[in-house]
C-alpha cells in the first residue's frame, strides 16, 4: 500500500465551487510535480496534505493514518514532525535572524537547545548561508530567503516536503539552483517531495508529474519520464 | 519556547515595546513616589510622636506645644516652673520624667536642654532605643553635648570639637544668621553623635538642662523648663497623671500620638487628591498597553499564523500573544518600582534637607504595591481578546 494516499478528495467553497482532486497513491522518496492553473486546487492539496486543511469529502491517508479522522491537536503534531512546507512567498519571521527563522521551525518541532542550533546552522550552512547565520531576512536576496524557508522546512528532517511555486520569484539559473536544492535535500531525506508549480519548464524537471486542470478535475495523469 | 518566541518578538517590535515599558514604568513611578515620600514624612512624624507618651507644656494650644518642643517648627508657648517638672519626677508612677528646655541655637540648630533619660525612650519595649548613639557617650557633665544626625552634618561638629552656642529659637537657619550673637563664655564639647531618627530632633543639639539653667543664669529658685515628657510604669498612670495636670491651671498633658492623629489628615490631605490622580495616570497606562497590543494588528496575526503552520498548537500562540503584553506589563512595572523608588528616596532626602531631618527611606509598602500591581490583570484583560482570536483563527487567513 502506498504511503500516501488521497481518495476521493472533494473540496466546497461556500455553495457553488466545488473542488474534486484526483485520487493519489504517492510513497515516500517520490519526487513529484504538481501542474496547474490557478484555481485548479493546487495549493488546497498541499494544504490537505499538510494537514491545514480538511478536505469536505475522501480520505487523506499518510503514513497508516487518515489525516481526515485526527484531532486538530493530532493534525497540528503530525504537521509538527512530518511536514516540511515551503511557503509561496517565503513567509518568513521579519525580524527574526537566518538561524532564529530555522530555529523556530525546529522549536515548533521540539528540537531545542544546542542539538537545535548545530542543526539549524548546518542546514543553513549546507544551502550556503554559512555566512548569513544572523542577518535578518529583509537584509538577505530573494535567493538566500527562499533558501532559508528551504533550510526551515527540512531542518527537522520531514517525510512530506510539500514546495508552493518555489521558483515563482526567481530567474531561470536561480530556479534551477532551488530546485536542484529542492530535489537533493528530498533525496537525502527520503522525503516525499510535492511541488506545486504553474511552470511547465519546472514540471519538465520532475520525473512524475499530476497535471490538475480547473474545476471539474481532470483525471490523473502520472507518468514516468 | 513559548518565551523564547516572545522575547524575539519582543526584540522585533522594538520602538513599539520601549515605548509600552516606557509608559508603564512612567505611570508606575508617577503613582508610586509621591505616596512614598509623603509616607516616609508620615512615618518619621508618627514615630517622633509617639515615642513621647505625654507632654507637659505650659497651657494653650496642643498643636502648638507638639509642633514645639516635639517638632521644633515653632518657638514654645511658655515656661512652666521648675517645681512642675519637680513634683513629676518625685511622683512614683513615672518611669521617665524628661524636662525640656529650649531658647538656645547654634547656627540655627537648637539647642535642647534635658536629661539623660532621653536615651532611654523606646517607640516599643521590645524596640531599641529611639535615640541611639553612632559614635561617643551621651553627656555627663554641664557643658557636653550629643548632637543629631542632621545637626551634625550640617554643622560639621565632631566628637571632641567645641562650640558656643546662641541665644533665640529658630525656626530656620536664615533666621539665626541674622539673629546671631554670642550667649555665654563657657564652650559646650561634643561628646557624641546620634544615629539618624528619621524625626525633627535629628535638627537639634541635645545637652543637659543644668547647662541651660546656667547659660540662663537660672538660679535654684528662678529655674524653668520649657515642657517635660513623661512616661509612666501602666498605660493607665499615663492617664491619671494627664488628668490631674490638666485640672490645674498652669500646665497642659497632651499625648503627643493624639495630635499628630489628628493634625496629620489636615497636613497629608493633599494625599487622597494625588491617590485619584495616580489611579488616573495607572488608567492611561492601561490604555497604551491596549493600544500597544491592537496596534500590531495584522503583523501579530501573520505571526501567530506562521507558528500555527508550522504546527504549534492553538494553545502556544494562545500562551505566545498573552505572555507577550503581560512580559511587557511586568518589566514595566518592575522598571516603574525601581524608578518610584528612587525618585522617593532622592525626594525624601531633599524634603528631609528642606524640613532639618533625614526621612527614613521610602518603604514599598503591599498596598502601594498592589496599586501599581493592577496593570498585570488589565495587561491580561487587554491581550485576551487578541490572544484568543489568534488560538481561533486558522492559520490559511494569513498563510
Amino acid at each position: 500500500m502506498a504511503d500516501v494516499r488521497l481518495l476521493g478528495i472533494t473540496q466546497r467553497y461556500g455553495e457553488e465551487v466545488t473542488l474534486r482532486l484526483p485520487d493519489l497513491e504517492l510513497d515516500w522518496g517520490q519526487q513529484v510535480a504538481l501542474l496547474g492553473p490557478s484555481g485548479s486546487g493546487k495549493t488546497t492539496l498541499l494544504h490537505i496534505l499538510a494537514g491545514l486543511r480538511l478536505p469536505s469529502q475522501g480520505e487523506v491517508w499518510v503514513g497508516g493514518q487518515d489525516l481526515t479522522q485526527l484531532s486538530e491537536a493530532q493534525r497540528d503534531a503530525y504537521r509538527r514532525s512530518t511536514v516540511g512546507y515551503l511557503f509561496q512567498d517565503f513567509y518568513l519571521a521579519e525580524g527574526y535572524s537566518a538561524l532564529e527563522n530555522v530555529l523556530l521551525g525546529l522549536g515548533v518541532a521540539g528540537i531545542r537547545g544546542r542539538a537545535a542550533q548545530g542543526r539549524a546552522a548546518e542546514v543553513l550552512t549546507q544551502l550556503g548561508l554559512g555566512q548569513r547565520l544572523g542577518h535578518a531576512p529583509r537584509h538577505l536576496s530573494t535567493g538566500e530567503r527562499q533558501r532559508v524557508a528551504l533550510a526551515r522546512a527540512v531542518a527537522h528532517r520531514p517525510r512530506l516536503l510539500l514546495a508552493d511555486e518555489p521558483t515563482a520569484h526567481l530567474d531561470r539559473a536561480r530556479a534551477t539552483t532551488a530546485l536542484d536544492l529542492l530535489t537533493q535535500t528530498a533525496a537525502s531525506l527520503r522525503a516525499l517531495l510535492v511541488v506545486a508549480t504553474h511552470d511547465p519548464w519546472v514540471m519538465a524537471r520532475f520525473p512524475q508529474q499530476i497535471e490538475l486542470s480547473s474545476p471539474p478535475s481532470a483525471p490523473v495523469q502520472e507518468e514516468a519520464r | 519556547m513559548t518565551l523564547w518566541i516572545v522575547l524575539r518578538n519582543l526584540r522585533v517590535r522594538a520602538l513599539a515595546t520601549l515605548l509600552t515599558l516606557l509608559g508603564v514604568a512612567l505611570a508606575t513611578a508617577t503613582a508610586l513616589v509621591v505616596p512614598l515620600v509623603l509616607r516616609s514624612l508620615e512615618r518619621g512624624a508618627a514615630d517622633a510622636a509617639q515615642v513621647f507618651d505625654l507632654l507637659i507644656s505650659a497651657k494653650g494650644s496642643p498643636t502648638q506645644a507638639v509642633l514645639s518642643s516635639l517638632y521644633l517648627l515653632q518657638p514654645p508657648i511658655a515656661n512652666l516652673p521648675y517645681a512642675t517638672y519637680a513634683d513629676l519626677e518625685r511622683d512614683p508612677r513615672a518611669r521617665l520624667v524628661i524636662p525640656l528646655g529650649f531658647g538656645d541655637n547654634y547656627q540655627g540648630f537648637p539647642l535642647l536642654g534635658t536629661n539623660t533619660q532621653v536615651f532611654e525612650l523606646r517607640l516599643k519595649p521590645t524596640l531599641p532605643p529611639y535615640f541611639r548613639l553612632r559614635q561617643g557617650r551621651p553627656f555627663r557633665s554641664t557643658y557636653e553635648a550629643v548632637l543629631g544626625a542632621r545637626a551634625a552634618q550640617a554643622t560639621g561638629l565632631k566628637v571632641g570639637d567645641q562650640f558656643l552656642s546662641a541665644h533665640g529659637f529658630f525656626a530656620t537657619q536664615q533666621e539665626a544668621a541674622e539673629a546671631r550673637e554670642h550667649h555665654q563664655e563657657e564652650k559646650y564639647r561634643v561628646v557624641g553623635l546620634l544615629e539618624p531618627t528619621g524625626g525633627p530632633w535629628d535638627r537639634a543639639l541635645l545637652v543637659p538642662i543644668q547647662a541651660y539653667w546656667e547659660v540662663h543664669e537660672e538660679g535654684a529658685a528662678q529655674r524653668q523648663v520649657t515642657a517635660v515628657l513623661f512616661t509612666g510604669k501602666r498605660l493607665s498612670d499615663v492617664y491619671q497623671v494627664a488628668q490631674e495636670v490638666n485640672r490645674g491651671t498652669q500646665a497642659q498633658a497632651v499625648f503627643p500620638g493624639q495630635v499628630f492623629a489628628q493634625t496629620k489628615d489636615v497636613l497629608l490631605q493633599g494625599q487622597s487628591a494625588y491617590g485619584a490622580l495616580s489611579l488616573l495616570v495607572l488608567f492611561l497606562a492601561a490604555l497604551l498597553i491596549w493600544q500597544g497590543v491592537y496596534a500590531q494588528g495584522l503583523e501579530r496575526r501573520r505571526r501567530t499564523a506562521l507558528l500555527r503552520a508550522l504546527g504549534a498548537g492553538r494553545g502556544v500562540v494562545f500562551g505566545v500573544v498573552l505572555l507577550e503584553t503581560l512580559l511587557e506589563v511586568a518589566i514595566g512595572v518592575l522598571l516603574g518600582i525601581l524608578l518610584g523608588w528612587g525618585l522617593a528616596a532622592l525626594g525624601s532626602g531633599l524634603l528631609g534637607e528642606r524640613l532639618g531631618f533625614f526621612l527614613p527611606p521610602p518603604l514599598l509598602e503591599v498596598g502601594l504595591i498592589g496599586r501599581v500591581l493592577l496593570l498585570l490583570p488589565l495587561g491580561v484583560l487587554a491581550a485576551l481578546p487578541p490572544a484568543i482570536q489568534a488560538a481561533r483563527e486558522s492559520p490559511l487567513e494569513y498563510v
